[in-house]
């Protein structure tokens, strides 16, 4: 009987663990096609070396990515180069990337992105090669491309660890609002004028007036929708409190003044606790999206639904017109705050080449192709003229008759990640003269003054975890108002300085120190 | 001493036959059996990454040892009795629960005379355990989030009560939790209740029937005897899992909603999240070990329990 119900049982196990194993199993031939057919090309002449490179798709449709390896491949072996480009869903980014260099497979170049795949994670672990000996021999053009303020916030130690994307790095805060309702009140004038928190505010009594069935912000949803909190405001957007974060993602391990020394913790300096109350305030009037402590829908996506009036957010110079394309319907957008270009910005998207890596100096060489070769550049990130895309008179471009976003068989439209941004033609709807623009902006752009600081966390990792722990746990609703702000706060510092806290900024400080040469 | 010839022939080919026939069961089993080995023995031999600083330039191998280094994490936090208590009293909860009522609706599915009736109820309480753990969760926000959720805008506002912000008030989840654990595994487990419910010798009920048991009697002094074993069996297994967690149940469900921690963090998500950035392999091979050496002490434990009790239900 016993060995009978043995049996059942792990027959039952091994069925479900079966149906578990079905999925993966099954997504996995979709990769392959990339694969085999790089393979094939450097059979013809044996001196081409090999190049792997591995790409998140950013949710993006990549499915033709072999025919634009082909192509990319036949400029890239006029340089002595067989590239094989893989992408991997941005979900399974990080632990694909991971896989493939603690398995030792072949694979030399990669994008560094926000996450797990992060820089700061990324060289903990020792996956990221010293790229330095080879800039000045094999890639001096892209040398010379980046700014040489760029070059020193991804060199640690003395080792040249990332080729950030030769992006915007300049950003700022904008507050998102709907038009439509704007025009409906006669409130634009007012609201393209608004300087301070109560400006806000005055807005925002008029529209819920009007309008009482809607949210007037929603905040925390996606990456992308910042909570107001995030912004320190000052009473006027001019005397904003600006913080540098020192590398880090979120300000839970200490961050600094910018222009000070000395590491400090954010949540118990009196500008995040009186914006938390403003936001107590807004959350008591009835103003905030009451499910923005778990809602998953971005900012965008809620206007859209006509659930909310506005959301604050991170975004480029162009934020108007790029909001009004996700949002679907006409938007005004306000700066309300400046970014300076941080350290960890300039670090967050780029490309590394591998520890593992047999050949770093053809992998630079390779990234000197994909930044300073338009035709490369715009080969990845719209895929095949007359296939992909087409060009419009003016030289913009946009699907090709027939074709549309549901079904283009490749499209990377993912321009800030291509590598250098200033080569890719301009996608229809865009201004015209936007990359001339951006370029002028961010090669003049203020640089923190710790951008080439990069903390090592490796000694504190405990402490790190046990204070994300209660990070995670007080952020978001303390951020967006639902609750009692200034209790929670204290218990959220309370928590915090039990869970290491202080180790963490103690050892901030002290890795400062030595960088400031105190 | 057996000089017959013709016997010890015949014994020689049962033998035979006996052989060929436990040659197919094996074949038969063989699937499992690499399965077993590939995908749980094999990687037990990654257990020594707990006890590495990974450093990927150098290889798994290569890289330095830290000792005990890499489990520290899973004490430094301020909520580390919290987290070992959630997972400790919901697994406990899980145990006890997932028998009785597995035993209940077995029972019940067994007093079921009509055959269609009977196909209709399995499948109907089978049917979640087939839904993703996702569209449950969604299902659940469909119910109790605060703009659009259901309870709040068409029950508790027809009732003139004051809407509740579900997702920030941790005293209802473990009911909430409790409830969507069993609503899905209860199919999974009342069939194989059922199943042995029902090979039970029929000719046990006949007499005591005839001996005038009632029907109450004859549940609770032949079936339920009669499943004891498989009870134990399964109440084991669960034992020896008992620090996991169902992640997408604990994760998922409560929408990673942080005021909801003090009762939804269990170590499988305190784990997941405190790693989601740092992404360090030895600290999340430390978790698994950890929780596989106490999963296995317990299972001891218990089993030794069981053998003191009742020996012939002991899992070894």
């Amino acid at each position: 009987m016993k060995k009978r119900i043995l049996s059942a049982v792990l027959a039952g196990i091994m069925t479900l663990s079966l149906a578990a194993c079905a999925a993966p199993g099954a997504a996995a031939p979709a990769a392959a096609p990339a694969g085999s057919d790089a393979a094939e090309a450097p059979a013809a002449s044996g001196e081409l070396v090999h190049v792997k490179q591995l790409m998140s798709n950013f949710g993006n449709n990549t499915d033709d990515a072999a025919e634009v390896n082909a192509a990319i491949n036949e400029i890239a072996n006029q340089y002595g180069l067989d590239v094989e480009i893989e992408f991997v869903s941005s979900d399974a980014y990080a632990q694909q990337l991971n896989l493939m260099i603690a398995g030792g497979e072949d694979l030399d170049v990669f994008m560094v992105t926000p996450g797990a795949s992060s820089f700061a994670t990324l060289s903990a672990n020792n996956s990221l090669a010293d790229i330095a000996p080879y800039l000045d021999t094999a890639a001096p053009d892209l040398k010379a491309l980046i700014r040489q303020e760029y070059w020193d916030a991804c060199t640690l130690d003395g080792r040249t660890l990332l080729v950030t994307t030769w992006d915007d790095k300049v950003t700022g805060n904008w507050l998102v609002m709907d038009k439509t309702i704007l025009d409906e009140l006669g409130l634009e004038e007012q609201a393209r004028a608004i300087a301070s928190y109560d400006d806000i505010t005055a807005i925002y009594e008029k529209v819920y007036a009007a309008h009482p069935e809607l949210s007037m912000v929603a905040a925390g949803g996606s990456s992308n929708a910042l909570t107001p909190s995030e912004i320190f405001f000052g009473d006027t957007f001019a005397e904003n409190t600006l913080y540098d974060t020192l590398g880090d993602q979120a300000y839970q391990m200490g961050a600094i003044y910018e222009g000070t020394e000395e590491v400090i913790n954010v949540f118990e300096t009196p500008e995040w606790k009186k914006n938390c109350e403003r936001m107590q305030a807004w959350y008591d009037a009835g103003y905030v999206y009451k499910d923005s402590v778990t809602t998953t829908d971005s900012g965008e996506t809620l206007l859209k639904n006509g659930a909310i009036f506005s959301f604050f957010t991170n975004a480029e110079m162009n934020c108007e017109t790029a909001k009004t394309s996700q949002c679907g319907k006409p938007v005004v957008a306000v700066k309300v705050g400046e970014v300076p270009v941080s350290g960890g910005r300039i670090r967050q998207f780029g490309y590394g080449v591998s520890s593992t890596s047999k050949h770093p100096d053809a992998a630079v060489k390779w990234l000197q192709l994909l930044y300073t070769n338009a035709d490369v550049a715009n080969l990845l990130a719209y895929g095949i003229e007359g296939k992909h895309y087409v060009t419009n008179e003016d030289g913009s471009l946009s699907y090709p008759e027939g074709v549309t976003m549901d079904n283009c068989g490749y499209q990377y439209h993912v321009a800030f990640v291509v590598g250098n941004y200033y080569l890719l033609k301009i996608w229809e709807g865009d201004s015209l003269t936007l990359r001339e623009d951006a370029k002028a902006v961010n090669e003049t752009a203020e640089v923190s003054k710790y951008a080439n600081f990069s903390w090592d966390n490796s000694a504190v990792t405990a402490e790190v975890t046990a204070t994300t722990n209660v990070y995670n746990k007080y952020y978001k609703n303390i951020t967006v108002g639902a609750c009692d702000v200034d209790a929670e706060i204290e218990k959220f510092n309370e928590e915090l300085h039990a869970s290491g806290l202080d180790e963490i900024m103690a050892a901030k400080q002290e890795q400062l120190n030595a960088f400031l040469g105190k | 001493m057996n000089t017959d010839p013709s016997k010890s022939i015949s014994e020689k080919e049962s033998y035979k036959r006996k052989k060929r026939f436990f040659t197919a069961l094996d074949l038969m089993a063989l699937p499992g059996i690499i399965y077993l080995i590939i995908n749980n023995y094999i990687p037990m031999g990654g257990l020594f990454i707990a006890f590495k600083k990974i450093d990927f330039a150098k290889g798994i191998f290569a890289s330095d040892w830290v000792g005990f280094q890499n489990f520290k994490f899973l004490f430094r936090s301020s909520d580390a009795a919290v987290i070992l208590r959630n997972t400790l009293l919901y697994n406990l909860a899980f145990i006890v629960l997932n028998c009785v009522c597995g035993i209940a609706v077995g029972l019940f599915l067994n007093e079921i005379r009509n055959k269609l009736a009977k196909k209709f109820y399995q499948t109907a309480i089978l049917l979640p355990q087939l839904i993703s753990i996702i569209i449950v969760a969604y299902i659940t926000y469909g119910f109790l989030a605060s703009e659009t959720g259901f309870v709040n805008n068409h029950i508790l506002k027809a009732m003139g009560k004051a809407a509740v912000n579900f997702y920030s008030k941790p005293a209802y989840w473990p009911f909430f939790l409790i409830f969507i654990h069993i609503w899905k595994t209860i199919g999974y487990n009342s069939i194989i209740y059922f199943s042995s419910i029902i090979s039970v010798d029929k000719s046990l009920y006949e007499s005591a029937e005839i001996d005038g048991a009632n029907r109450f009697q004859q549940i609770t002094k032949i079936t339920l005897p009669l499943i004891k074993p498989i009870a134990i069996t399964l109440t084991l297994m669960a034992c020896g899992r008992i620090f996991y967690s169902d992640f997408g149940l604990f994760y998922q469900v409560p929408m990673n909603s942080g005021p909801l921690y003090a009762t939804t963090n269990t170590i499988d998500t305190y784990v997941y999240r405190a790693l989601l950035q740092l992404n360090d392999i030895g600290m999340s091979s430390a978790a698994g070990f950890f929780q596989s050496i106490v999963g296995f002490c317990l299972i001891m434990i218990v089993n030794g329990i069981v053998r003191k009790i009742s020996p012939e239900n002991a899992l070894y």
